[in-house]
């Protein structure tokens, strides 16, 4: 003898497998995504997250591929140093030997000019006439 | 179907994927063998209950009261045979019968136990009723819902849930016992 509610769950038993298929198809494609959300602590706009998820996922194989494209592409650009940017490289310092050196060769020249006659271009400086005999001696008297 | 029985309905609100499927898994048949005796369709009544849990899923937050998850399960079940039949211009109580508050509840409770051989009369039975009433002591049958319960599930005012599961116990028994 059985209750009703036992005659008529018994009655349609045989279709169990496919209410276990709607559950797990369910649970794949809408709770799976949804929890995914819900651990990011994101309100439940995942009915579209996983909608999104349905849309993209014919692409994925061509997605991926341009993701590690560009990945690859940035690797490449953080190993190799930059020189393709002109830079106008600043001289650098005289070192202290160097600024040595070139006082020392202004202090020759400087040298150098004070000894050697003041060319024509400058009027020679007003000499103080010579004595008079000094002058007589070069000369016939008259 | 007994009230004490603990879901893991806040389990399933904050989205966990186990408590959905416990809950699922335990409403899955009852839920089909109601939507399966109103509308007779063994695809319909998948689609339908696919639709159901689809909806719950989504819309578990509007569900305050967790202990009655499963007659805002079975409403949700309720409303798409409903949209079903209207689809598809099947027989509807456009006319709501007049609901009597007169009517106790303790008009006698159907207690029934049936033997094997008289299992093909009882689902005849079922069967036989018109769409109200079937709803009604379906859902008095296979989840043991109050009548306050199956107002809200269907619904109806509580005076008209009365009327509907007095008059359907009564035809019930008639026909039991002429066929029995």
């Amino acid at each position: 003898m059985k209750t009703p509610r036992e005659v008529l769950l018994r009655r349609h038993r045989s279709i169990e497998p496919k209410l276990d298929t709607i559950r797990q198809k369910i649970r794949n494609v809408r709770l799976g995504a949804e929890s995914k959300v819900s651990e990011g602590h994101v309100p439940a706009t995942s009915g579209r997250f996983a909608e999104l998820l349905e849309l993209l996922r014919p692409f994925r194989f061509n997605l991926a591929g341009l993701g590690l494209t560009c990945l690859v592409i940035l690797a490449f650009r953080v190993a190799t140093p930059e020189t393709s940017n002109p830079v106008i490289a600043k001289s650098a310092a005289p070192s202290p030997d160097v600024l040595a050196a070139l006082q020392e060769k202004r202090r020759l020249y400087a040298e150098l000019i004070e000894q050697s006659p003041a060319p024509s271009a400058h009027s020679p400086k007003p000499t103080a006439p010579k004595p008079r005999s000094e002058r007589l001696d070069g000369r016939a008297c008259v | 179907m007994a009230c004490n029985e603990h879901l893991p309905v806040q389990e399933a609100r904050a989205g966990e994927p186990d408590a959905w499927d416990t809950l699922f898994k335990r409403y899955q048949l009852p839920l089909y063998v109601y939507v399966f005796e109103l509308v007779r369709d063994e695809q319909t009544s998948l689609d339908i209950v696919q639709e159901t849990f689809v909806s719950a899923s989504r819309y578990i937050h509007g569900l305050h009261e967790d202990e009655k998850f499963g007659s805002w399960l079975f409403s949700i079940a309720h409303q798409r045979c409903i949209q079903r039949w209207r689809k598809q211009n099947n027989e509807e109580t456009s006319v709501e019968e007049q609901g009597d508050n007169s009517i106790d509840e303790a008009d006698g409770p159907l207690d029934l136990l049936i033997k094997k051989e008289q299992e093909e009369i009882f689902m005849n039975l079922v069967h036989q009723l018109p769409l109200p009433q079937r709803s009604v002591l379906l859902l008095f049958f296979v989840e043991d819902f109050s009548l306050e319960e199956i107002a809200s599930i269907t619904g109806a005012q509580i005076g008209t849930v009365k009327s509907r599961m007095h008059y359907a116990k009564k035809a019930f028994r008639k026909l039991y016992e002429e066929q029995s």
